[in-house]
């Protein structure tokens, strides 16, 4: 159920009287009843007109677990008080029941996001190992021989020009001797040297194919397999382990938050912080002193107390300003800020 | 969530993209800053404008700041706008300021505080959130008077107590004592796993400037043929400034009353003047642990910190350990970085600070 839309942001008073009675073995509440009753049907069209990109779901079952399991958990505590159960105040049991309810929903919004985060870091993870096995699997084939094409060509190229360039020369080379020899009316001289020539050129192509293979086969590359080979079996055991967490995320009862926690600390995504807690409180009331700082100095300012005229009797700003006080105005600063 | 930025996110929530969170600490002397995005700067508190259409020919600017300005004070208005406590913790007439100056004051801190965040070079459309580290017992018109000075600069600013931001940033919240020495101020902070209240905190005048004039004074008075200024003394403090007994020396170079260098043992008066900051800060300590819980006592005394730029005098630990002793011994650290310690502990106060907290101080 998209919330935006029909996702219920606070939980549907209990009726006063004698609650439903059970549906479906543990059922307390017709919750799939009261919010088909309570929600509106909207297209997903409709949602991308509107601009709505992603949608967060939250199914009718949960939603009804939810609800069940706060109420369950408030009649139970009311049952623990015993006699004292008539006394309670419908309101408060309202009351209870409905933080109950907030609090449980904020624990499954955040499993669901930590889920979510799980499974984009999964993929993520997954993608880069595709690669990373193609990079593997290109490595091997330039080790093995098996050149891909792209490579083959790349490396044939390059020896190629330097084939062709070395021909040239030894060609050159040839032609001046040649010249040289027709100048001295040796016509066997030059007979000789052709000969020369056509054994001396099949030999350095063939020097040039064999240091073609050579640099093909140098040692620096099984170093580098051997490191990705390493990082991947990394991979595959980080992937596992998520694998597994996920796994218990999604079979886990929300109640078990603890372990939720555990497995979130084991993969390095729980916030560590001893402090956290207290941290969180204290940028409150951080904010709260700068909230009351703006405040107190900005009543200040109406009286005409300033730096310069600490004790007051300073200009007052505008002409709608009461009058300076009588007495100096404490100045101290809030305590904690 | 990838690991890192889990490790990133703190406080329930995790940076977003284009802000960029800044902490500063403005110091009387010198101010420190650090932003998200790496930056980690100190420039001397300090602003001046050409004396004269010659020197704005020179300096080819209409506003020097930081070290250009320190540099070339001479042919400059300079304005140290944070000197002797002004703005930041006394009122004008406190810091010697003359009312009519005061509005130069403020502009010279107004335009530090562009110039420092320019150096975080914030990209063109960035949010820029800071928190601001203030003395232990600033008042309020102090307060606001370094808001004011980050009006249209930051988005955003909020204010903490220094030695307080020095203990977030060390994570160190509970049964720890702060002691912040900074230019013109010492703040000592009793850090009990709560927002410090006023009875948690004390600031006293003594502190880096007091070591400088008392150590020109003494100079003076042991070597009348030298020539020298306060920043001379500042500069062979901060080379060679110690407060036990060790055999090192300070020795130098300054000219004599005929302008011929000479070499002067300032050894003796640089230790004098750097001590007396001492009977403060440990009278300041003992207030603190002794007006606590006296079955956390022992604990807090364990764990004194120190910090701020007064935190580089050697041996000056070892000093308010031995005189810790009579309380039954204490133990006593500097931090790794003494001249960011204010400034890295706001950065992660701001980071930390949920983004709607940002919107409620706009």
């Amino acid at each position: 159920m998209p919330e935006d839309t029909g996702a219920p942001s606070s939980p549907t008073p209990m009726p006063p009287g004698p609650p439903p009675g059970p549906k479906g073995g543990s059922k307390m509440i017709d919750v799939q009843g009261m919010i088909r009753q309570a929600s509106r049907r909207v297209s997903v069209d409709q949602l991308v007109r509107k601009g709505l990109k992603t949608i967060s779901m939250l199914s009718r079952e949960k939603i009804d677990e939810l609800i069940n399991q706060s109420v369950k958990t408030m009649i139970d505590k009311y049952r623990a008080m015993a006699a004292g159960v008539v006394n309670v105040p419908v309101a408060q049991i309202e009351a209870e029941s409905k933080q109950e309810f907030s609090e449980l929903l904020s624990q499954y919004q955040e499993t669901a996001k930590a889920k979510s985060d799980l499974e984009l870091s999964r993929q993520s993870l997954d993608l880069e190992l595709e690669e990373m096995r193609k990079d593997l699997e290109k490595q091997k084939a330039l080790a093995d021989g098996r050149l891909s094409e792209e490579a083959e060509k790349a490396l044939i190229v390059g020896f190629k020009e330097f084939e062709r360039e070395l021909d040239k020369q030894v060609v050159k080379v040839f032609e001046k001797r040649k010249m040289i020899l027709e100048g001295s009316d040796t016509p066997e001289a030059v007979a000789e040297l052709k000969g020369v020539e056509n054994a001396i050129r099949p030999i350095i192509s063939r020097l040039v194919a064999a240091e073609r293979e050579r640099f093909a086969m140098s040692g620096g590359q099984s170093r580098e397999i051997a490191m990705l080979e390493k990082r991947i079996e990394k991979l595959y055991a980080q992937i596992a382990a998520m694998e597994n967490a996920l796994r218990t995320i999604s079979n886990s009862k929300l109640y078990s938050n603890q372990q939720i926690q555990n497995l979130m600390r084991q993969l390095g995504l729980a916030n560590e912080d001893k402090n956290f807690e207290k941290k969180r409180e204290m940028l409150k009331i951080v904010l709260d002193v700068n909230k009351l700082i703006r405040k107190e100095s900005k009543e200040l300012e109406e009286k005409g107390v300033t730096l310069a005229t600490p004790k007051g009797g300073g200009p007052v700003p505008g002409p709608a300003a009461p009058p300076a006080a009588a007495e100096p105005p404490r100045v101290d600063a809030p305590p904690g800020a | 969530m990838a690991p890192e930025a889990a490790a990133a996110s703190t406080a329930g929530r995790t940076t977003k993209e284009g802000v960029l969170y800044i902490g500063m600490d403005l110091g009387c002397y010198k101010t420190s800053v650090a932003a998200t995005n790496g930056t980690r700067e100190v420039v001397f508190s300090i602003v001046g404008w050409p004396k004269d259409p010659v020197s704005r020919k020179m300096l080819g600017k209409d506003i020097v700041f930081g070290n250009e300005a320190f540099q070339h004070r001479l042919a400059l208005e300079t304005v140290r706008p944070f000197e002797k406590g002004a703005l930041k913790y006394a009122d004008s007439a406190e810091a010697g300021v003359p009312p009519e100056k005061l509005a130069r004051y403020k502009e010279a801190a107004k335009e530090l505080v562009k110039y420092v965040v320019s150096l975080c070079r914030p990209p063109k459309g960035t949010l820029v959130f800071g928190v601001i580290g203030s003395p232990a017992r600033a008042s309020i018109l102090n307060k606001q008077a370094l808001m004011d000075a980050c009006k249209g600069t930051f988005e955003s600013v909020m204010i903490v107590s220094e030695p307080f931001a020095v203990a977030y940033g060390m994570n160190t919240l509970e049964d720890t004592l702060i002691v912040d020495i900074g230019a013109g101020t010492t703040d000592l902070c009793r850090m009990h796993g709560a927002i410090p209240t006023e009875e948690d905190q004390l600031t006293t005048g003594k502190a880096g400037d007091f070591v400088d004039n008392l150590a020109m004074d003494l100079i003076k008075k042991a070597h009348p043929d030298a020539q020298f200024t306060i920043n001379m003394v500042r500069d062979a403090k901060e080379r060679g400034s110690f407060v036990n007994d060790v055999n090192d020396k300070a020795l130098v170079t300054w000219p004599n009353k005929d302008g011929k260098p000479t070499n002067f043992d300032i050894t003796k008066e640089l230790k004098e003047a750097c001590r007396a900051i001492v009977p403060d800060i440990v009278q300041g300590l003992r207030k603190l642990v002794s007006s606590y819980d006296a079955e956390f006592q022992r604990r807090m005394l364990q764990n004194v910190v120190l910090a701020g730029g007064g935190s580089q005098l050697r041996g000056l630990d070892r000093l308010i350990e031995e005189d810790l002793q009579q309380y039954g011994g204490g133990k006593v650290t500097k931090v790794h970085e003494p001249v960011f310690a204010g400034a890295n502990g706001a950065l992660k106060l701001a980071a930390d600070m949920p983004e709607d907290y940002w919107k409620e101080v706009k």
